[in-house]
């Protein structure tokens, strides 16, 4: 048996025959040809744009997040208007076939990555490569077979050249490196890891592969050259390697590994099964939602509501704000592809998203943002508001408006003074169905949590904003490098200020949730449900995990757990508490 | 014509998403516009010309911009920039 050791870029193990990819080599089709064959070469390079322009749209549809961002960006590099014109103004004045010229256009720009010192630019120098070959290949099929594109198409091989699927089916493809697209190509074919000699943790091959749930390792290291196909491998992503040519223990022992990673996956998955401790107390589970693209994977994970939605983005690459019409469809298309209460945070921005606002703020965290702004720019709070509340009409009961870095009580009684004015606004308007909504803060700054006691008898909800309380609280930015490791959001004083902040709630009988990345860590999780908050909200990827860890621990564990962190001296106490109480190393 | 030096500010640089993202906004603009580093002089409207800087975090570049709309487009560019083009550090 072989070990080779890499790096984890997507998790989970895989046994199957290795098959290594060879990289792709072709021909260009003779470079000169006669200026009466220019227009029909301008013609095949369009002709091959359109073609691969159509199979990324193919790709895109079984794509979401960042790995259908990365996509996209290929297909604006093929539509780029510069690049056409050079590679149209190439064949034209050097008389060259198409598959040459893109071959030319195309080597210039790779050339100027490769000179790059950054890692990170020269990964994406194989996205660029796969462009070219594919265009190249198509172009000189064109070339070919010049009297009918129906001809070239079908004798043109798909995509995955060389890999017809039956053939790489199962296995572990094992490959230099593999562009983007090549991996989703890969996924379609049913192949059970990738093995890349060289990439890393940020390839757009590595972000695809994780996206896709295929395990990956990178940085292998020319070793993989002496790796022959057929032999069987096993990628254990737990600890970096692939093992070659293990012994048949081996291979039981990795695949009754993986087959119980399926069963725990699947066991979780039909948590339609709201969670529960091991002796049946309640939780809810919501997710943290920016875009709307996130929302089936919230479903899929059975979110029982959306705990928190980041409107920011809409404001985001718009200089302006956005129309109250555009914020209508959003926010109706959100309820439409929920399920529960949806919680819409109103604008967390600072000035800078402003159009007009050119003052620069020496410390933005501590400054014109969230609820301060708002009340200043009515217009942009009043669009927010109406849009909301009209969506009330026809989704009745499911939602509630959170308000950001809230600091003074005033400011709760100013913005329900603005929700009354939009409210008897629409109803005038003919709205006359729009419902009240529930109103509840974010409890981030500091201020707010030592005088829970106050907000709690003028709101009907918190919701506990763990980041940046994290950060005014123990005045770290956790960006800064210098200091970025003091940023911990587990620390006694955090369990502190959330101690004080559910005692409050529950005086007043008021719902606290958790939406901050604690909520979504397993410590930080039995931390909050140990205090009394039976509402966490994170990101929906985590949601799988931390609702398998409710379902094993019971509440007088997490209980335990809680009374003891709000009384230790620093947070190595509270790992050290967390590892005892869960057997936890 | 206006000229403006920038520095790029977000962690990983102008790699392909903030490019797309840079190319996008500039495409909307009917004016010309160039980047000038290391002493390439590449058009803002071109991915891969973008790109293909490889510009870092820090890298300065000076951006040339030419037409009716000069103004507006060097500010939204500039915005662009500032926002570290709407991406969250990671």
């Amino acid at each position: 048996m072989n070990k080779l050791e890499g790096l984890t870029a997507s998790d989970g193990s895989a046994v199957g025959p290795l098959f290594i990819r060879e990289q792709s080599s072709y021909e260009t089709s003779s470079k000169q040809v006669s200026l009466g064959e220019v227009p029909q070469e301008i013609r095949h390079y369009q002709r091959a744009l359109e073609v691969y322009e159509h199979e990324l749209e193919q790709l895109l549809i079984k794509l979401r997040g960042t790995a259908s961002e990365i996509i996209k960006s290929q297909s604006l590099i093929l539509q780029d208007e510069q690049i056409k014109g050079e590679i149209i103004n190439s064949i034209r004045t050097n008389v060259v076939s198409a598959s040459y010229a893109i071959d030319q256009v195309y080597e210039l720009y790779i050339g100027r990555l490769r000179d790059s010192a950054s890692n990170l630019f020269r990964q994406r120098i194989i996205d660029l490569i796969t462009i070219k070959d594919r265009l190249v290949k198509l172009a000189a099929a064109y070339s070919e077979h010049s009297k009918s594109y129906e001809q070239a198409d079908t004798k043109l091989e798909k995509p995955v050249s060389i890999d017809s699927t039956s053939q790489i089916r199962g296995c572990i493809v094992v490959a230099r490196e593999l562009s983007p697209t090549e991996v989703v190509q890969l996924s379609e074919s049913k192949v059970m890891g990738i093995v890349l000699e060289k990439g890393g943790l940020t390839a757009h091959a590595a972000i695809v592969a994780q996206s896709l749930n295929i395990p990956c390792l990178v940085q292998i290291g020319t070793q993989i050259q002496d790796i022959s196909s057929g032999s069987i491998g096993i990628i254990d992503g737990e600890e970096g390697v692939l093992l070659v040519d293990p012994s048949p223990e081996a291979i039981q022992e990795y695949k009754t590994k993986i087959s119980d990673a399926q069963v725990a996956k699947k066991k979780i998955k039909p948590s339609r099964l709201p969670a529960v401790t091991k002796d049946g107390e309640r939780v809810q589970v919501h997710a943290n939602i920016e875009f709307i693209q996130e929302l089936p994977m919230a479903s899929s994970y059975r979110a029982e509501g959306i705990g928190l939605v980041r409107t920011e983005g809409l404001l985001y690459g718009g200089l302006t704000h956005k129309s109250e019409k555009e914020q209508d469809v959003y926010y109706r298309r959100l309820l439409e592809d929920s399920k529960g209460p949806v919680v819409i945070r109103l604008f967390d921005v600072g000035g800078d998203k402003l159009h007009g606002f050119t003052t620069e703020e020496s410390n933005p965290f501590l400054g014109w943002r969230g609820i301060r702004m708002l009340l200043d720019e009515k217009e942009m709070l009043h669009s927010q508001l109406r849009s909301i509340l009209k969506c009330t009409q026809d989704y009745p009961d499911r939602i509630r408006i959170l308000v950001p870095m809230v600091t003074n009580i005033e400011e709760i009684h100013l913005l329900k003074e603005e929700l009354s004015i939009v409210k008897d606004e629409l109803i005038q308007e003919g709205f006359t169905h729009v419902q009240d909504v529930p109103l509840g803060i974010m409890v981030e700054v500091p201020a707010v949590a030592v005088m829970a006691d106050k907000f709690a008898k003028e709101v009907d909800f918190f919701s506990i904003g763990t980041n940046d309380l994290t950060q005014y609280t123990l005045a770290v930015d956790r960006t800064n490098d210098q200091v970025g490791r003091l940023f911990e959001h587990d620390h006694p004083a955090i369990w502190k200020l959330i101690q004080q902040i559910q005692l409050a709630a529950q005086n007043e009988d008021i719902e606290v949730s958790v939406c901050g990345e604690l909520a979504s860590t397993l410590l930080g999780a039995s931390g909050l449900i140990g205090l009394g908050i039976r509402n966490l909200s994170m990101k929906p990827s985590a949601i799988l995990s931390v609702k398998k860890w409710i379902h094993t621990y019971t509440l007088s564990e997490f209980e335990l757990f809680a009374s003891k962190i709000v009384k230790v001296q620093n947070r190595e106490q509270v790992h050290q508490l967390f590892s005892t109480i869960f057997h936890r190393s | 014509m206006i000229r403006k030096k920038v520095t790029i500010k977000n962690s990983s640089g102008l790699h392909a998403r903030p490019s797309a993202a840079l190319v996008k906004l500039s495409s909307s603009f009917k004016s010309d516009f160039f980047i000038h580093m290391y002493g390439y002089r590449v058009n803002g409207k071109s991915i891969l010309g973008v790109m293909t800087l490889a510009a870092e975090q820090g890298a300065e570049m000076e951006l040339e911009i030419d037409g009716p709309d000069e103004q507006a487009c060097l500010e939204a560019v500039e915005e662009l920039i500032d926002q570290k083009f709407g991406m969250k550090d990671e």
